[in-house]
């Protein structure tokens, strides 16, 4: 960090709570791919002083060739830090190819531009670390990495299908969407859902795992994490207008409700005043980001058909009349439609 | 793994601790507890189930809690303090102190950052401490009658206490001795013990009308489960309301028969009122009722004679329009939901004004169906707690999650920031099912700010000023950079037991850099450890009274 505090006390840190052993286990090994060798030694000797036992690899490709099955390290003791810069994508896909529980924790380093970070994040890289850092920095994340993919079955804490379960989903966490979630069909109906949910959180909800707290509460907070995502997939979900905003960003490609894309859809859909205009208005908006165009101009004359004279309705239906004008001429084109504006 | 703490929790079963349910009342406590799937609502020693919420401070320095301290009401109201529970989380100087002092009869003083504090017989106390000899007393029964030790409790608050009064009560009960494992609101506790083990598939709304507040909240019970929907209440409207109201119509009559001027003489305004309440419990019972009652009046030499005659239909003309108040909060609550108030399979009500027959005749009105009669309301409040309690005192089992009942519950209040021009920005909405947890990004303001500050309220209002200040959070060490560069991300959470949390974390970095800040009940370390102190001396006392005063 380039601005540290007076005087970081070196030793201590947060191991005092959880030594070093918690989270690196005995003869732990640490790869590290960098392209440059001196910055590679120093990443090296700062590995080395938290209990790591580092591996040097000169880029993505070594790191991916020392990474085939049968030089793999034994389960729960490898650590894996690279270089943002280095050709990543290889790197990730051999990453993705390697059972999960193998690793305790993958860190990305790099200069902290949003889009590489945003991009290993989806790769399945568990935490990412700007330059210039600090060993007590690494450190710290290195113990929220390995609380993080410690799996809960392995404490013996929860009965072991449960533990099972919950780290099943816990790692799948960031790349499901609601209804995979609750393990739902796109079209269940909102009894389902309530049922659904209520099932899960008898089972889940941290009232349940209280006596967790104290003696595992990592197994806990990971318990409460996964419940307030279940919980939250519940609220959008049951709120019928916001399920539907929720489809588009679907249908967009997002995953997780997003207030930004509320806000917008909501704008969209004050185009009809009636709220049965309005649903209809989402629903040719879902249609058409999935390349649906005719049906989603019917949903749009559905929605000029309840207030017949309304001026932003009638601009509306006449965008996608030129576009489906355009599509009959070249079918091609309603893929690229698609992404645009109406 | 090879983990230190890797022993499997099975090895070492401990006797599950027993979780006591407390209904810390403003006037009445009481505290039940679930003992192999029954819930017993525990007496004292004289075999009452209901203490008063009071501590008597005796002049030989004993202290005295309960119902032995309603003797020295009369005797010593000066000494003896009760109600005190309306002074939680106010403000020395906000009006609904200055309202509240100039009604109760013993000293309240400025303490430090603007808490009220008790005074009496030379010494402070505050509030928290109050409601510490209250809980004491109430866990002394428990332990009395249970044969054990009693250390953990689940104590109940009106659903309109913000986080800073939930934070008092939770002081209260540690300065007890007690780890409150839960603070749940009283409605959702009386929803739970008349819910509970009956299989329920329904929809139910809980009419909470005190003596100062009004609650309504809306909840599903399906099975095992109790979904609270929505929660809606006025801080100012209760049965004060409906005493005020007929202390005027009294006044009136007073001063038609015997002229005199009443702001010379203050005292008699709280005279009457006192009348006006007797009448009005009264009238619960009675469908008339007549009274004649004498008034000391500085422009007559000798008491004159106050005589009234007042019928349920007068008091109805006069006070329909305050119950009336109460629907529109229903309203409100209904608005959320995708039902109407006829839609209920049942209405509980809870709250001693709702013994008022205008007011159950109104909710049967509103609700189009007789409000349950069954249910005792001084007790279902500590029943819920208790059936709550040991709920979380259970250790986890898939047949446990299949039998236990499961409480999702909501926040009562907004949670929100303060933006420029003292705009408060809503985070997370009152009624949203907890725990849940709301991210926001806060970036520098000037180049090479090393501070940024937030400012963390609760409240409906949009003005910052009118909101519950419930703590500061300063992160501080930001890296030097121009405006802008450094974005924090700064998580709110509030979890299942409604108390808020704060964490923030560098977004460039991607290093935390305040873990967990808890939001504190106001006072500060030295504060509570002053409380500590004074209390153990004081509970001591009340433990010598109780033990051998009335044996």
């Amino acid at each position: 960090m380039s601005a540290p505090p007076p005087a970081p006390p070196p030793a201590p840190l947060m191991t005092e709570s959880m030594g070093p052993a918690a989270w690196v286990a005995p003869g732990a090994v640490a790869l590290v791919a960098h392209p440059i060798e001196a910055q590679r030694a120093a990443l090296g000797q700062l590995l080395a002083t938290l209990g790591l036992t580092p591996a040097l690899a000169t880029g993505a490709a070594d790191a991916a060739a020392r990474l085939t099955p049968p030089a793999l390290p034994p389960l729960g003791s490898l650590w894996v830090l690279f270089d943002e810069g280095a050709p990543t994508l290889a790197l990730c896909e051999r990453l993705a190819a390697i059972p999960q529980r193998v690793f305790w924790g993958v860190v990305a380093l790099g200069q902290g531009a949003a889009e590489a970070r945003a991009a290993l994040m989806a790769a399945g890289v568990d935490a990412y670390l700007s330059y210039p850092f600090g060993r007590d920095d690494l450190a710290r994340l290195a113990l929220s990495v390995a609380q993080r993919r410690a799996p809960v079955s392995a404490f013996g804490a929860l009965p072991p299908p449960l533990g099972t379960a919950v780290d099943k989903a816990w790692m799948q966490l960031e790349r499901v969407d609601y209804y995979a979630l609750l393990e739902l069909p796109r079209d269940a109906s909102a009894e389902q859902l309530q049922q659904r949910f209520h099932q899960r959180s008898l089972v889940l909800h941290p009232d349940r795992h209280r006596a967790l707290k104290a003696p595992f509460p990592h197994v806990y907070d990971k318990l409460n994490e996964l419940y307030k995502r279940l919980l939250e997939a519940y609220r959008v979900l049951s709120d019928p207008e916001r399920r539907l905003m929720y489809n588009v960003a679907l249908a967009r490609g997002a995953r997780r409700w997003d207030e930004r894309v509320e806000l917008e859809l909501r704008e969209l859909s004050a185009r009809a005043t009636r709220p049965e205009g309005r649903r209809a208005l989402l629903e040719a908006e879902r249609l058409r980001r999935e390349g649906r165009w005719g049906q989603a101009r019917a949903a749009v004359r559905a929605a000029l058909a309840l207030e017949p004279g309304r001026a932003e309705l009638i601009e509306l239906d006449g965008c996608y009349e030129r576009v489906l004008r355009v599509i009959a001429r070249d079918p091609s084109c309603a893929a690229a439609a698609a992404v645009g504006a109406p | 793994m090879s983990t230190p703490q890797s022993a499997p929790l099975a090895q070492s079963p401990p006797p599950a601790p027993v979780v006591v349910g407390i209904d810390l009342g403003t006037t009445n406590s009481c505290v039940a507890v679930m003992i192999n799937g029954q819930v017993v609502v525990i007496p004292d020693e004289a075999g009452r189930r209901l203490q008063a919420s009071a501590v008597a401070f005796l002049e030989d320095g004993t202290v005295v809690i309960g119902e032995e301290a309603k003797r020295e009401l009369t005797r010593d109201p000066r000494n003896t303090v009760f109600s005190a529970k309306r002074f939680l989380g106010w403000p020395y100087d906000s009006d609904e102190a200055k309202r509240l002092r100039a009604q109760l009869p013993y000293r309240v003083v400025r303490g430090e950052d603007q808490n009220a504090m008790i005074e009496v017989r030379g010494e402070r106390y505050a509030l928290p401490e109050i409601s510490a000899l209250v809980l004491h007393r109430m866990r002394d029964i428990a332990e009395r009658y249970l044969g054990r030790e009693v250390t953990r409790a689940v104590i109940t608050v009106p659903a309109n206490f913000n986080d800073s009064q939930r934070q008092m009560t939770k002081l209260a009960g540690e300065l007890a001795g007690l780890e409150v494992v839960r603070i749940l609101n009283e409605p959702t506790a009386a929803a739970l013990a008349y819910g509970y083990g009956k299989g329920l598939d329904a929809s139910l709304a809980i009419y909470d009308l005190g003596g100062g507040t009004f609650d309504v909240t809306v909840l599903r019970a399906s099975g095992n489960i109790f979904e609270v929907l929505s929660t809606s209440g006025d801080t100012y409207l209760g049965g004060d309301d409906l005493d005020n109201r007929l202390t005027r119509v009294l006044l009136l009559y007073l001063q038609k028969q015997h002229p005199f001027n009443l702001d010379a003489q203050p005292e008699v305004r709280g005279f009457v009122k006192h009348i006006a309440e007797n009448m009005k419990k009264a009238l619960s019972t009675y469908e008339r009722v007549q009274l004649t009652e004498r008034v000391k009046l500085a422009e007559y030499p000798e008491p004159v004679e106050l005589s009234v005659a007042l019928s349920r239909d007068l008091f109805r003309a006069q006070c329909a329009d305050i119950v009336e108040r109460t629907f529109k909060i229903c309203d409100e609550a209904f608005s959320r939901l995708p039902f109407a108030p006829r839609d209920l399979s049942d209405v509980i009500l809870v709250g001693g004004s709702t013994r008022v027959p205008l007011v159950r005749e109104l909710v049967e009105r509103y609700f189009g169906r007789p409000p349950r009669a069954d249910i005792d309301p001084d007790e279902v409040v500590a029943v819920g707690a208790a059936i709550q309690g040991a709920m979380l005192s259970a250790p986890f089992s898939v047949e446990h999650t299949l039998s236990s009942p499961l409480l999702l519950d909501v926040t009562p209040a907004s949670l929100g920031v303060v933006t420029i021009q003292g705009i408060c920005e809503v985070l997370i909405p009152k009624n949203t099912p907890v725990p849940c947890e709301c991210r926001k990004v806060f970036a520098t303001t000037s180049d090479q700010q090393r501070e940024v500050t937030i400012q963390v309220l609760q409240g409906e209002s949009r003005a910052a000023a009118e909101n519950v200040k419930l703590g500061e959070l300063t992160l501080a060490g930001l890296r030097a950079a121009p405006r802008g560069a450094v974005q924090i991300e700064v998580t709110f959470e509030i979890d299942t037991d409604g108390l808020v949390s704060i964490r923030a974390r560098d977004l460039h970095t991607g290093v935390e850099q305040a873990s967990s800040v808890k939001v504190s009940a106001g006072y500060s370390e030295r504060e509570v450890r002053a409380m500590r102190g004074q209390l153990s001396s004081h509970v001591r006392a009340a433990d010598v009274r109780v033990v051998g005063g009335d044996a």
